[in-house]
């Protein structure tokens, strides 16, 4: 199994998020979870990827069969885990060629690869560039900083592009995109399916999964997962909404 | 020498460094005004902590330091530490306190209309440092003065590097004194390397002519027992533009005055620095901005990252006289501490008697953003690292502008340097 989560809760400011969260994703996987606003989306995916003001008081989760809880944020990137932001974050000061270059080597390092120098990375990252249709002075500017909403997204796609990560969390990716901007984020993640890759995307519209066909789609309410299905399931949202699905 | 037993420790101080400083007179000519400056360093009261100008720097080890003023004699075997500079650099050394010849670029070829002199007769000596006790020990015990000028409409391509070495236990004093006449064009570049227990007191006179261009920049690689004090004045008349960059991440105490006298119209200044602090280290940066003419503009931005229980000191004021109208007058200084210890004192101040003017200051402090440490960390780069790339690219910020690529990649290594010590 890819991911295993096993009656996941946590809190964070001493308020109850996920309240025995069940998750299992095999490799090669396309999972959506669905939820109204405070359900518990961007609780898992923080949990998940390791942000510190969320405390875990029971239950498990593995990725590839290590534990992910007790790793360091930067040990569960290194294991193959990648979260995309809801909001990027932007530094000043840092750039995006240097962000990406020791991101791309710290977690080749702790894979014990050799580290790329300048000239293998710049080969690398042109590559993965022209595969998300991106242009060259994304590399010169600092990291997101003054970047439009999309180009933040579409920075965030070409990380996991380079990163090559086993387990991709999309944090509401979607959120706030124009159709254009949804149609680079799908793009990347369709670029990126693969066999032996899983997919976690987790949204509040419906709309990216009409350009990204998930295998799963689960319904995450009140800090835990109520259903389970296919697309059948957008359908049932959109008629009776998450409160009567739910508690059906 | 034997001290009273009524002196406190602060006048013991004085009158042993007067003792050291009329000793160094006596082997040598000094001027009037060196003379002059010896009778002001007796008779001034030294800064204490009570002193408003001095309660966040504290002299307390300065005045303990056992120091042997410069002497004639230059230890041969002194060598340069290697830097980068501009193949044509045009290097000056001095190595405690007087100029070495042998370490120093020949002066025999320089390009038309730069002229270089090395004077040791103190004829060009600061102005206006009444009252500072500091200052005048400075003058009384000046070693050395550089004289340098550019002749109207000379742009000089080769950057003048004033280098200061100085040995363990060495106090020395120089000063420097930069004309550049009408529409010329210079770069001087500052570093003082100064070793334990040391200290260097430098007084710059920066004189800018009409539409003349005068980049400045300056940084410290001193030892981290080592004392330094500046002051550095500049006056800039019509059109002139002066653009000032200091690095300041070494040595015990640092404190530099930085004077700007805008008399001309349209006059530009433009100052920036960068500032790293660490360990138990106080690094104190003072600026004097006067304007006196219309239509002129002075920007500063002041950067401090502080951690340890180093101490960031910032005193800023800006005079707009009557009738400098349309000035715009500008100073930010941002601190970051990177320690609970960590001390920012940052006092900006606006003194305006003109009717239109738009002038600004701010201050900012605040700890290091642990959502960018996250996002960092979420890519895998391990929280050490990802706190270095995050601290060193704001005070990096400051000074990433610097026109001398030489200078701009010791500058990084410096700062990536010195914080990598505060993260590890």
């Amino acid at each position: 199994m890819l991911l295993e989560v096993e009656n996941l809760q946590a809190t964070v400011a001493e308020k109850e998020v996920l309240r025995g969260l069940n998750l299992n994703i095999k490799a090669g996987e396309v999972h959506a979870i669905m939820g109204p606003n405070g359900a518990g989306k961007s609780s898992l995916a923080s949990v998940l990827a390791g942000r510190e003001d969320y405390e875990v008081t029971a239950g498990s989760a593995s990725l590839n069969g290590e534990d992910l809880l007790d790793m360091d944020p930067e040990e569960r990137a290194q294991a193959g885990l990648f979260l995309a932001f809801q909001y990027p974050v932007e530094i000043p000061g840092v750039s995006n060629k240097l962000f990406l270059q020791t991101a791309v080597n710290a977690v080749r390092t702790a894979k014990g690869l050799s580290e790329l120098d300048m000239f293998e990375f710049s080969q690398l990252v042109q590559a993965k560039m022209k595969l998300l249709g991106m242009r060259q002075e994304f590399l010169e500017r600092d990291v997101n900083v003054g970047f439009s909403g999309g180009e933040k997204k579409r920075n965030d796609m070409l990380q996991m592009a380079l990163l090559e990560p086993s387990l991709c969390i999309l944090d509401e990716t979607d959120s706030g995109l124009d159709i254009d901007a949804l149609k680079a984020v799908a793009q990347g993640v369709n670029a990126m399916r693969s066999p032996d890759r899983g997919f976690v995307l987790v949204t509040h519209y419906q709309r990216l999964l009409e350009y990204v066909a998930p295998d799963v789609i689960h319904i995450l309410y009140q800090g835990r997962i109520v259903k389970s299905g296919g697309m059948e399931l957008v359908a049932q949202i959109e008629e009776l909404g998450y409160d009567a699905l739910a508690t059906a | 020498m034997t001290h009273s037993p009524l002196l406190n420790p602060a006048e013991q101080a004085q009158q042993r460094l007067q003792a050291l400083l009329s000793d160094w007179q006596a082997t040598r000519s000094v001027s009037e005004a060196q003379q002059e400056a010896l009778q002001d360093f007796a008779q001034a009261t030294l800064p204490t902590a009570r002193d408003e100008d001095w309660k966040y720097t504290r002299l307390a080890g300065f005045w303990k330091l056992p120091l042997r003023w410069a002497s004639e004699q230059v230890a041969s075997s002194v060598s340069l530490p290697e830097l980068s500079l501009p193949d044509n650099a045009i290097q000056l050394v001095w190595v405690n306190g007087q100029f070495s010849e042998r370490l120093s670029s020949s002066l025999s070829d320089l390009p038309s209309g730069l002229s270089v002199q090395i004077d040791s007769a103190a004829t060009h000596l600061p102005q206006s440092l009444a009252g500072d006790a500091l200052a005048a020990m400075a003058v009384a015990g000046l070693n050395s003065q550089l004289v340098i000028e550019v002749a109207n409409n000379q742009r000089i391509e080769r950057p003048i590097v004033v280098r200061c070495l100085g040995e363990a236990g060495v106090g020395q004093s120089l000063a420097l004194s930069v004309t550049l006449g009408q529409s010329a064009e210079l770069t001087l570049i500052e570093v003082m390397s100064g070793v334990s227990d040391g200290v260097i007191f430098m007084h710059s006179q920066l004189d800018v002519s009409d539409n003349a261009q005068l980049t400045h920049l300056l940084w410290h690689d001193l030892a981290d027992s080592a004392y330094s004090f500046g002051w550095r004045t500049a006056s800039l008349q019509r059109d002139a533009r002066l653009i000032q960059r200091s690095l300041m991440t070494s040595g015990l105490l640092s404190r530099q005055h930085f004077t700007v006298n805008v008399l001309g119209e349209n006059a530009e200044s433009n100052m920036a620095t960068g500032v790293v602090a660490l360990a138990k280290q106080t690094q104190d940066v003072r600026t004097h901005t006067r304007h006196a003419c219309l239509n002129a503009r002075s920007e500063q931005l002041h950067r401090f990252a502080i951690g340890g229980q180093a101490n960031g000191v910032f005193h800023g004021d800006i005079l707009v006289e009557k009738g400098a109208d349309k000035t715009d007058a500008n100073m930010a200084t941002n601190n970051l501490l990177l320690s609970p210890t960590a001390q920012a004192n940052s006092k900006p101040q606006l003194e305006i008697y003109a009717d239109d003017v738009r002038c600004t200051h701010g201050v900012t402090s605040g700890t290091l953003d642990e959502t960018q440490i996250f996002y960092l960390r979420a890519r895998g780069i391990p929280e050490a690292t990802a706190r270095l790339m995050v601290s060193a690219a704001f005070a990096q910020a400051a000074v990433s502008d610097v026109s001398v690529p030489e200078v701009a990649e010791t500058w990084q290594s410096l700062i990536q340097q010195k914080l990598t010590e505060a993260m590890s």
